[in-house]
């Protein structure tokens, strides 16, 4: 870990602003294929990254090599980085609550002392459980698995003292299965800020949703296509969710691409529609206890019935809009800048029981699971539904061939018809710019007067 | 000064260790062979967005992968800190994994022949420093946020990489790359009654970055822009479409691409089957310096030389790295490359991960008619320029749906206006069977690729 006058050395060099992160990360992260590993990665990785503020303009590097020589030659380079730009620039923080204290997410077992067999023998679990569910309509199983032990520790010049550590572990269970008309392929993902004691039971959980999948699809019909009435089972209508949540990021609120621009305190949604922002649920997949400037995040409200309340900033986006800090600065890693990333958004859930809204469906459809949700902001959004059923006459009957579902983002959030009283996690590693983040939408299931199906 | 690189060899003497003494090491300690992949690359990057930040790094990484074979099983580990003990740490590392559970691999690749003499690495890269750098994106930046329209720059890249790898092994492999690639990529947008258009596009260069010819076509993409905020819903249907680049490259590589390879599992593509139309081919041409992927070897050493995987329409090879070609007793198409196991946060150099099959500088024969000519003869349909939601695509059934994110009806002939939310399902076999490619190409992340006109395609629009 690192000394706080690393600290006093950078500001030697008459900087604005420091912040030190320094990163350890230890994981293992295997390929199963059916029964058979086929490749397995055992990696230790440590480095620091230093970001200087100098004149308005941010100078950042970091080295993989954390020595005091190597940090004081990365102090160094950061600088030189920011003066380069000749100052005058833009850059300027909103006050915050910077953390201080160490902080560590609860666990029970630690992967690190976890045999690789051991590790293998539970995820053959998986495997077994889905052929025993869906017999010779599988083909193939692949299991992506990877398991994290983390520690961040963040130092600044305004105080910022911390350090965050945790394990975490993470799968994508793949499916290859037949059907009359061929191959298809499916998948889904889970991952948590947890020991390995909660990894029996999700592979068994995922696994088994998996094979049930797998057998409605050897059965399943091309679905319609065109604008059609639908109803969002909790994990899709988390997709939804979380791709409408990038126009909470206030950077793409001052970039001008956020469907919210110029919306706030304004209706944007109907009446029953309440969201949240929250990255400090205990051990939840987006979960902090401080971002990567070192702010201490808070709950946020982002719509509050059907008013646009607000946005998640950074330190550098709060003070552009001049309202304060929440902690969504996140980082990949030390390896780059934090930008405005969500954590944990999450949907109030209302008073419709799934089972309720169903039968009060004459026609429309029913969609389960996503992957592959992309968004361009002001224009349309799409994800890929995993399983749909035809809903007629207040019942699910055929079951649907994946589809591509596509909404535009304002006219969705109007055309919310009904929210549902239990919510699920949607966990995902959501790609913006160049760096991926663990986020969750945790939303109930909703029911829309209309979705675009590519059938 | 952007510093000359040192190349890790020499570090490593410093370390006084010498290459085939790691070798020697690696199998006094029960390694029947041994495989060193030495990397080492120094990246400057800087942008300006449309918000008024300023962003540059300068960053350098170097590591050595581990493979070693023990009693015919592979271990693989790989270390970052090039001190004598880490190394000799690592090696220990990936012997113990071998024996904890591996891939059976009976031998390393063997060296056979020597490899094509390519253009590159030019060390005149190597000498722009951030300082010019900065200047350079601040110069066009400033000169494009001039521009007088309602298109606007959103964001303006410039990044230099220079990559030196070297590989050796036990049976005598022993060979050494330089590359230097440079990279411009700007985004423009235009915006009207909430409307939004966003057009995104590079120009890659391996010897230098040249401001006039980058400043052209972000002017040139200014321009275009404004022409693409969307105006008019679509009706559901079948249409005639123009694939454009972007989007047939979005689409092939996460249903064609994936299944060429021999890792996919279940096989679904067998060489001699016919996947398309006789005016789809798909080479890889590892020999052309202007693709991004060109290289004469791959991550382990195996040469690489121009093929047909797609001719005619026909299948004519899969792509193999040396561990799945041994499997199913044949060679390697030269295709073995390093990409990192998917975890998060992500591993991202090419030290950190074995090698697998992937394709790498490919392209798609083009036709002989401009795209213009290929228009004329469109009665109704529809010009696909860019797609989102391609990653949610099916590799094993090549069903995919996407979201055209640019697009544009095509009456009589001529393109009419851009289209507001329409919703493109298909299957891949529908864009194999194209029924000409136009003259056109370009480069698009792996691919150089024409736009190209297929019979039908599945439309889901507002209406």
């Amino acid at each position: 870990m690192l000394d706080i006058n690393i600290i006093k050395y950078a500001e030697k060099f008459n900087v604005d602003h420091v912040e030190v992160r320094y990163q350890y990360l230890e994981r293992d992260a295997i390929i199963l294929r059916d029964e058979n590993l086929i490749d397995f990665v055992h990696g230790v990785d440590e480095g620091v990254s230093i970001r200087v503020l100098i004149d308005g303009c941010w100078g950042f590097a970091y080295t993989c090599n954390p020595t005091k020589d190597e940090i004081e030659e990365t102090i160094k380079r950061a600088v030189k980085l920011s003066r380069v730009q000749g100052g005058r620039g833009i850059v300027k923080l909103a006050e915050a609550d910077i953390a201080k204290g160490s902080f560590q997410f609860d666990f029970k077992i630690d992967p690190r002392n976890i045999d690789l067999k051991d590790k293998l023998s539970i995820l053959v679990k998986g495997v077994e459980n889905a052929r025993e569910i869906a017999k010779e309509n599988l083909k193939s199983i692949e299991i992506n698995y990877f398991d994290l032990f983390f520690k961040t520790q963040f130092l600044s010049s305004d105080g910022g003292d911390a350090i965050q550590s945790g394990v975490r572990f993470y799968f994508s269970f793949g499916v290859y299965g037949e059907t009359q008309n061929g191959l298809f392929y499916d998948s889904e993902r889970y991952g948590a800020i947890s020991g390995l004691e909660k990894l029996e039971e999700s592979i068994i959980d995922v696994s088994s949703r998996m094979a049930k999948r797998v057998l409605n699809q050897s059965k399943a019909q091309k679905p319609p296509t065109g604008p059609i009435k639908a109803i969002l089972e909790s994990r899709a209508a988390g997709d939804f969710f979380h791709e409408m949540g990038h126009s909470f990021e206030a950077d793409s609120v001052i970039r001008r691409t956020s469907a919210f621009e110029g919306l706030k305190n304004q209706k944007i949604a109907v009446e029953n529609l309440t969201v949240y922002e929250d990255p400090t649920i205990p051990n939840a997949w987006g979960s902090i206890f401080f971002d990567d400037e070192g702010v201490k995040p808070r709950r946020i409200i982002l719509i509050e019935n059907g008013v646009l309340k607000g946005y998640i900033h950074s330190r550098e986006t709060a003070y552009r809009l001049n309202e304060a800090p929440t902690g969504h600065a996140r980082a990949e890693s030390f390896m780059y800048e934090p930008i405005v990333r969500m954590g944990n958004l999450i949907v109030k859930s209302g008073d419709w029981s799934e089972e309720e809204l169903i039968r009060e469906t004459r026609e429309g459809i029913y969609i389960a699971g996503a992957r592959g949700g992309q968004t361009t902001g002001k224009g349309p959004f799409q994800f890929q539904a995993s399983e749909a059923f035809i809903i007629k006459n207040g019942e699910l009957t055929t079951p649907l061939r994946s589809i591509g579902v596509s909404m535009n983002i304002l006219e969705a959030l109007k055309g919310i018809e009904a929210i549902c009283d239990k919510a699920q996690y949607y966990i995902t590693l959501c790609g913006k710019g160049d760096q991926r983040m663990s986020v969750t939408a945790y939303v109930p299931t909703i029911k829309i007067d209309k979705v675009i199906i590519g059938g | 000064m952007f510093q000359p690189l040192k190349l890790i060899k020499l570090l490593l003497e410093v370390e006084k260790m010498n290459l085939e003494n790691l070798l020697k090491f690696a199998e006094v300690n029960g390694a029947n062979q041994c495989e060193l992949f030495i990397y080492q690359d120094k990246i400057i990057s800087t942008s300006i967005s449309i918000e008024g930040r300023m962003r540059i790094s300068s960053t350098s990484s170097m590591g050595v992968g581990i493979r070693v074979i023990v009693n015919g099983v592979e271990g693989f580990s790989y270390v970052s800190n090039l001190s004598r003990d880490y190394i000799e740490k690592s090696i220990l590392n990936a012997i113990v994994n071998a024996r904890r559970a591996g891939r059976k691999l009976k031998s390393l690749p063997t060296h056979s022949q020597s490899p094509h003499k390519l253009d590159i690495y030019h060390e005149d890269l190597e000498g722009i420093s951030e300082d010019e750098l900065f200047k350079n994106v601040k110069n066009v930046f400033d000169k494009a946020s001039k521009y007088n329209g309602l298109g606007r720059i959103m964001s303006f890249n410039s990044s230099i990489r220079i990559v030196k790898w070297s590989l050796i092994n036990s049976l005598g492999l022993n060979f050494e790359v330089k590359e230097s690639h440079a990279s411009n990529n700007f985004s423009v947008m235009a915006l009207k009654n909430n409307q939004m258009a966003i057009y995104s596009d590079f120009i890659y260069d391996r010897k230098s970055i040249d401001i006039d010819i980058t400043l052209n076509k972000i002017y040139e993409s200014l321009k275009y822009v404004e022409k693409c905020i969307p105006k008019e819903p679509i009706e559901s249907g079948r249409y005639q479409a123009l694939i454009g680049p972007r989007a047939l490259v979005s689409i092939l590589s996460y249903t064609l691409y994936p299944a060429l390879t021999s890792s996919f599992h279940p096989r679904i593509l067998k060489p001699g089957i016919q996947l398309g139309s006789e005016n789809f081919t798909l080479i890889e041409d590892p020999l052309n310096p202007e693709n991004p992927g060109a290289c004469p070897i791959d991550h382990e050493g195996t040469i690489r030389n121009l093929k047909s995987i797609i001719e005619k329409g026909t299948l004519k090879t899969l792509l193999y790295d040396h561990y799945y070609a041994e499997n199913e007793n044949t060679i390697s198409t030269g295709n073995g490359f390093r990409t990192p196991l998917s975890t998060w946060p992500r591993l991202t150099k090419p030290y950190q991960a074995t090698p697998k099959p992937q394709p790498r500088s490919l392209q798609i024969k083009h036709g002989t008619k401009s795209i213009d000519e290929l228009i004329n003869q469109i009665e109704r349909g529809i010009l696909i320029e860019e797609v989102i939601g391609a990653h949610g695509a099916d590799p094993a059934s090549g069903r995919f749906t996407v979201t055209a994110s640019l697009a544009f009806k095509i009456e009589d002939g001529a393109i009419t206006k851009p289209i507001k939310h329409a919703t493109i399902t298909g299957n891949i076999r529908e864009l194999l069977n194209l029924i000409e490619a136009s003259s056109n190409i370009k480069q698009v992340q792996n691919t150089i690729a024409p736009t190209i006109l297929i019979p039908e395609i599945n439309v889901a629009g507002e209406k």
